[in-house]
């Protein structure tokens, strides 16, 4: 059993003073049987209230509004994760055997993929996993929150959610159930995306930006189909104004 | 019917001048146009439409039934009658309804029904439209103008009365409301049924409200008045399509969906109508499935057919297909309004055979077709009387009890050889009289 610790900060400036402003965010950690959150707390000194539901891949969903007038936005949260090693998370939803709005195979990927299968569904992801981190280079500005798996593929770059994109869509069209993950990895200070595959009878993480199986050194945030499912953070204001965030993440 | 024929011109510049008008998109601009109305009523009499009733009333029960069990335990899958790739690959699935029980279980509060009169007499369901199908309005104003042009049409006619639409629409509004007032979110004026959006939320005695009038606290809609005050809202009869009613979980660059409104909806304190996530049940994929459903479900004979469909997903229909896709129609189930519909009888070969190879290489993506040989109705072309294509949606109300709206919108082809009769195509329209005997 080990335990990650890990700190959320999150501050926008607004140019000019903003209002009307609705936010919804997936601030804390993933609780299931393979990792356990402790003492989570959450800061945003410029709301007065906060409201909590579950979206229907389990996620917590944390959101409200702000009325007045306000030039920052401040979201601190803390917490611990347990993870349970040689816990396995089995809940299967038929959901993710099918493309989603951005995780989707044209032709050359579907052949792509096939490629790389193997004998047994470990083997195939471990392939494929390998062949997307050769072939997608990490690069930022080549792609934005809404870039689908066919464009990533075939450009051959982006960031870890895209990678995450590709590789989720090629693991569908082989046949392997497979989610985006969001989340925390120690080491690292923005968030971070994987991938979960489902064969004998569990999930798996895998994080193809990296080309390793993950470790326990990731803490889980949230799961969709793709990112569209599982945004950390939206927010819609009034005024006409440029905003400057910066998010600061730790992890140990 | 004479002396309303004689008069049909008047009846569509009193239509302009009452703002009727119909929206439309083309080639990246707008314009509005009117939407030509044509005098001669279609006539259903009162034997024909009790059995029509029936089969309504029956269908969207069972659709109900439908969209209840599929964001909920999907027994339907369970029990192999509907494949899960049909549910998950859907684009109007909406996983984030999931679990999300809509007040009363009303899911589909307004349902319009597109049906075809075919030659041999038969009435067939051409699709469902359970998200926001729109154009009621036409008839109910059609009707006002004629009444009052020509009075005496309707003392020596037997025509069932259709102006209750406002109060069957306000009663459902009523029924599964929760505490709070009744409004009617719109997109705003440019949109293609703006006029509609207004017209009923006079009708009804709601507020008419674009997004920026609406907004979350807590998980509670309310509405802005002019003075600044706000008002709790308990439905919203909304004019605009799921993905983008709720920027913070949909479509994240929505300006017209109110911020949080699902979170308010998941938590039981407003009711939405029609519920979110209805699309899985009017695809056209799903389509095919429908009279299964009302076995399935009811476990009654369906009264109304569906128009015979085959789908390539089941290899048996796809041998069938590919061997007499020459006479079918093709249609991309993701499509909507007209738009992806192939008549294969007409296409060159080349065309003929890129359709075919789609077929092959993507069964999910189609339905196939019969062409079903439907009623001409008589139109007025200038000052001659033609036969044209005509289909009927029938609108279908479901608060406490279901109930389908005497009346419903005859929308013509104007082009002789189309069997497309959608009003974003171009055609036109008609009262349709439901008789009193």
């Amino acid at each position: 059993m080990s335990e990650l610790k890990f700190e959320y900060k999150s501050v926008s400036r607004f140019s000019s003073a903003v209002s009307g402003h609705a936010f919804l965010l997936r601030p804390k950690p993933y609780g299931d049987d393979s990792q356990r959150v402790k003492n989570f707390k959450i800061e945003i000194p410029q709301s007065k209230s906060l409201f909590w539901q579950k979206d229907s891949f389990g996620n917590d969903i944390a959101f409200s509004s702000i009325d007045g007038g306000h030039t920052e936005f401040e979201v601190r949260a803390v917490g611990a994760v347990e993870v349970v090693e040689g816990k396995k998370v089995t809940a299967f939803n038929p959901i993710f055997r099918y493309p989603s709005p951005l995780c989707f195979c044209d032709d050359e990927m579907a052949k792509f993929a096939a490629f790389y299968k193997a004998d047994n569904a470990a083997q195939t992801v471990r392939n494929i996993c390998a062949a997307v981190h050769e072939r997608i280079i990490y690069t930022s500005g080549t792609t934005c929150v809404s870039t689908d798996s066919v464009r990533t593929f075939s450009q051959k770059s982006g960031v870890c959610q895209d990678i995450a994109h590709v590789f989720v869509a090629l693991l569908r069209s082989v046949g392997i159930p497979a989610r985006y993950v969001a989340g925390y990895v120690k080491g690292l200070t923005k968030s971070h995306a994987w991938t979960e595959a489902y064969y004998d009878g569990f999930w798996h993480g895998f994080d193809a930006t990296e080309n390793i199986s993950q470790s326990k050194d990731y803490i889980k945030i949230a799961h969709g189909r793709d990112a569209a499912d599982c945004p950390l953070n939206r927010g819609v204001f009034c005024g006409s104004v440029v905003e400057a965030v910066e998010i600061e993440i730790k992890v140990e | 019917m004479d002396s309303l024929i004689t008069q049909r011109d008047s009846v569509n510049s009193w239509m302009f001048r009452y703002g009727v008008r119909f929206g439309i998109y083309k080639n990246g601009e707008f314009k509005e146009q009117i939407f030509p109305f044509d005098a001669i009523a279609r006539k259903i009499s009162g034997r024909e439409w009790q059995r029509l009733e029936r089969g309504l009333v029956q269908r969207v029960n069972a659709l109900n039934l439908f969209l209840k069990d599929i964001y909920g335990g999907k027994k339907i899958v369970k029990d192999n009658v509907v494949p899960e790739d049909f549910v998950y690959s859907s684009k109007g699935y909406l996983p984030f309804c999931e679990g999300v029980t809509p007040s009363k279980e009303v899911w589909s509060h307004i349902s319009g029904i597109d049906l075809v009169h075919g030659k041999d007499d038969e009435w067939y369901i051409l699709e469902d439209n359970l998200r926001i199908p729109s154009g009621a309005s036409y008839p109910l104003i059609a009707r006002e103008i004629t009444r009052n042009i020509s009075p005496e049409t309707f003392e020596n006619n037997a025509v069932c009365d259709n102006r209750n639409y406002a109060q069957l629409l306000k009663n459902m509004m009523d029924y599964v409301k929760k505490d709070g007032i009744n409004v009617i979110l719109t997109p705003g004026r440019y949109n293609s049924a703006y006029f509609e959006h207004s017209y009923f939320a006079e009708k009804t005695g709601a507020i008419l409200a674009t997004g920026q009038d609406l907004h979350v606290e807590g998980d509670r809609l309310y509405y802005k008045t002019i003075g600044g005050d706000n008002q709790l809202v308990g439905v919203v009869y909304r004019r605009i399509s799921d993905e983008y009613l709720d920027p913070m979980v949909f479509n994240a660059d929505s300006l017209i969906g109110v911020p949080n409104i699902m979170q308010a909806y998941k938590a039981g304190n407003v009711a939405i109508v029609n519920a979110p996530g209805n699309g899985v049940a009017d695809d056209k994929g799903i389509y095919y499935f429908v009279p299964k459903m009302i076995k399935y479900y009811l476990a009654e004979e369906p009264v109304l057919k569906n128009a015979p469909t085959y789908l390539p997903f089941y290899e048996e229909d796809r041998k069938f297909v590919l061997e007499n896709l020459r006479r079918l129609v093709i249609k991309d189930v993701a499509e909507a309004g007209g738009y992806g519909v192939i008549f294969c009888e007409k296409l060159s070969d080349d065309k003929f055979n890129e359709i075919k190879n789609l077929v092959i290489s993507q069964p999910r993506r189609w339905i196939a077709q019969e062409v079903v040989d439907f009623k001409d109705l008589p139109i007025f072309d200038g000052d001659r009387i033609v036969e044209r294509k005509a289909d009927l949606r029938a609108y279908v109300i479901t608060g406490k009890e279901t109930t389908v709206w005497k009346c419903g919108l005859t929308r013509f082809s104007r082009n002789p050889d189309s069997f497309i009769v959608n009003s974003s195509q171009g055609g036109g329209f008609k009262d349709t009289w439901v008789m009193d005997n």
